[in-house]
């Protein structure tokens, strides 16, 4: 919840650029991300979210260090990350850690699952070499798996046991922040429940942040306290979740709510009443102005949308909208 | 909506050999789509539900698969189970379209979207030739034409563009105009969406709705996403190991799941409007079409589980009044053994977080 002041991780105007790609449809998106300020804080869920290309894994990148911005800077406990002396940097290495989206593509084929998490425990010297079985078997129970998994490879687990094996990798190192980049999406709708609620049973015990990244609205419904949604690299809106899900201000959060099929029929066919959607597709934004406005359904008649962009502005405690119109 | 079986699948087995022995990835499937309508094959991952739509194409690999001696599949009355493959290659992208998940790998990359429209209308279509109009002429008008209707901006320019030049919703699209530019009476779609964008999506299914309505294509909608499914089926199937579980049609599916496997994934899938306590876990997770477990496929992850269960229970109908619903749960038999027990999940709102307002009277574009 927001009641934790302590800022884990902050991003302050971060900005990533690539060079112009050659496809027909998206040349000259050059902006990966452009400045992107947003903050972590002690046991909360933030949810990023939007649709591909929208920046969110160029963010969470940024944010993990594993690429440098071109501007902007990233803050691990109010410190630049540039700034980390080399053991700081082992600290922010450790308190901060990744869960991808296919457990299977980051699992060691040729490793048991023992194997690996000793290797880790042995890396950051957390645990001695004797006590290190002992806590391997604690880790595979915090994450609902066997004892007798240490010594199983991964291909012996289906899909959710993978990714609950990629948690406990993540959390053998006891991390402060978990960087979940669509940890359930590619996992059936049945077992994406069980990792949710594994997660959210872990940050209740161990005091968890995650930043959680995520395409499936229903889903960020489901696990975050605050809600940042970008568009074309940028944040156009970030609010606690519960505002955000009831009163969407952003004309494209609007559009990205309607566009989710509830999971309740229609009482008929109404297709006349369906609300509008945004034309096109996320390659299509703009090098000046909104990104947001050719698709946007609902654009000031005045121009002031192509003029400039408009600034993140903070509209109550923690409510911020980037549109002139909202 | 509803009128005649256009299509009747009666018994349908397709097994597989795999190094765990026969796989019955398809095993005793019934069933009928009626013209014009949506029907929808839901299901997780190795429940058999692609199989199933393979096996009506005739598109089952041999070996290693093969569909069982006893399997009907019958288009309008024609039995396609054994038909020759020149006569199943005209029923593909003739009477029957098929689209699928990932439209880059269904398109030819060597080939420009307009020649492959052309292509599909050369080979199955109508393209009414007008007066001193050659027939090439005319094909190509009519993909232009086809590229307009499903809705791809500049279609005379885009005609000349390769696949990996769209994105993947406007791949989609081709797919969809080469599909329907046939005419076809029956569209097979499996995941046609799932690899999309959720605004991407949501534009795809308005158009497969309106070219439904147009043309009174019916659908069989292979998904795994329930949302979808409520939004644009009129009946559905769930299938589970291999079997059709439960067939009814889609509000009463979804406001009184019979078959504890249903009521299972709508309690598990996380909700827009309403955040949960607790997410409805079904325990496990899909065994190897090899190894079903013994009696009902379902029991091992069943929470009303009992010794009944290890008899195999069948596919019944629930009334013998309105519409057909079916499932294959022996509950049916003995509905008390429902109280007091299923997933353990508080369904309602969780602690303060749902909108005073109310789960459905907040819509977003109807807020303030």
């Amino acid at each position: 919840m927001s009641s934790g002041e302590s800022v884990i991780l902050e991003a302050r105007g971060l900005t990533r650029r690539y060079q112009a790609g050659r496809q027909a449809e998206t040349s000259g998106s050059v902006r990966a991300v452009e400045g992107v300020s947003l903050r972590i804080r002690e046991r909360e869920t933030l949810a990023l979210v939007g649709e591909s290309g929208c920046g969110k894994s160029t963010t969470a990148r940024l944010l993990l260090g594993l690429e440098p911005p071109s501007a902007g800077e990233v803050r691990y406990r109010g410190r630049d990350l540039r700034t980390l002396s080399p053991v700081e940097l082992r600290d922010f290495r450790r308190s901060v850690q990744l869960v991808f989206q296919d457990p299977f593509a980051s699992l060691n084929p040729r490793l048991t699952v023992g194997s690996m998490l000793a290797e880790v425990l042995a890396v950051h010297e957390l645990v001695p070499r004797a006590r290190r079985p002992e806590r391997i078997a604690e880790l595979l129970k915090l994450v609902g798996l066997d004892a007798d998994a240490a010594s199983r490879y991964p291909h012996e687990f289906s899909g959710g046991q993978r990714q609950r094996i990629g948690v406990a990798r993540a959390l053998a190192v006891e991390p402060h922040l978990i960087v979940a980049d669509e940890p359930v999406s590619a996992l059936d709708v049945s077992i994406q429940a069980q990792v949710l609620n594994l997660l959210a049973d872990l940050q209740a015990r161990l005091g968890l942040s995650y930043l959680f990244i995520a395409h499936d609205l229903a889903v960020v419904r489901q696990v975050a306290d605050r809600v940042a949604v970008m568009y074309g690299g940028r944040i156009v809106e970030l609010a606690r979740a519960d505002e955000l899900f009831a009163h969407p201000l952003h004309p494209y959060t609007k559009a990205l709510l309607a566009a989710v099929p509830s999971p309740h029929p229609p009482k008929a066919r109404r297709r006349k009443a369906d609300p509008p959607l945004p034309e096109g597709e996320v390659g299509d934004a703009p090098s000046f102005g909104c990104p947001f406005y050719p698709r946007c359904p609902s654009p000031a008649k005045d121009g002031e949308c192509v003029a400039a962009l408009p600034a993140l502005e903070e509209r109550r405690a923690g409510r911020w909208v980037r549109c002139v119109k909202a | 909506m509803t009128g005649e079986p256009l299509l009747e699948v009666r018994s349908l087995r397709t097994h597989f050999a795999t190094e765990r022995g026969e796989a019955r990835a398809v095993d005793g499937v019934s069933f009928e789509v009626r013209e014009g309508e949506t029907l929808a094959l839901v299901g997780e991952s190795g429940c058999g539900k692609s199989v199933t739509a393979l096996s009506i194409l005739g598109l089952v690999p041999e070996p290693p698969g093969r569909v069982l001696p006893g399997s009907s599949v019958r288009l309008r009355g024609e039995e396609l189970v054994g038909a020759s493959e020149r006569r199943l290659r005209e029923i593909r992208g003739g009477e029957i379209g098929m689209i699928f998940q990932e439209p880059m790998t269904s398109l030819n990359p060597v080939f420009t979207v307009g020649d492959q429209v052309s292509e599909a209308i050369r080979a199955h279509g109508s393209f009414g030739r007008r007066s001193g109009e050659s027939r090439s002429a005319a094909i190509r008008r009519k993909a232009i034409e086809w590229l307009g209707r499903v809705g791809i901006s500049e279609p005379e320019r885009r005609h000349g563009y390769y696949p990996h030049q769209l994105s993947g919703g406007m791949r989609q699209r081709v797919m969809i105009a080469m599909a329907l530019s046939a005419r076809p009476a029956l569209l097979i779609a499996d995941e046609p969406t799932t690899a999309l964008d959720v605004t991407v999506q949501a534009q795809i299914l308005r158009l497969l709705a309106s070219l439904q309505e147009e043309l009174g294509t019916a659908i069989l909608l292979i998904t795994h996403d329930l949302g979808v499914v409520a939004q644009t089926a009129d009946r559905v199937l769930v299938m589970y190991g291999g079997q059709i579980v439960e067939e009814a049609p889609v509000a009463p599916l979804f406001s009184e799941p019979r078959h504890p496997y249903t009521e299972g994934l709508l309690q598990a899938v996380p909700e827009l409007y309403r955040r949960r306590a607790r997410l409805a876990e079904i325990p496990g997770s899909v065994p190897h079409a090899a190894a079903w477990p013994e009696g009902c496929r379902f029991r091992p992850r069943c929470p009303y589980a009992w010794e009944r269960c290890f008899e195999p229970p069948p596919l019944v109908r629930g009334s013998a009044e309105g519409p057909v619903r079916q499932d294959r749960c022996w509950l049916e038999e003995e509905p008390t053994r429902r109280m007091g027990a299923g997933f353990g999940v508080d369904v309602g709102s969780g602690a303060g977080v749902t909108p005073a307002a109310g789960a459905e009277a907040v819509r977003p574009g109807e807020s303030p």
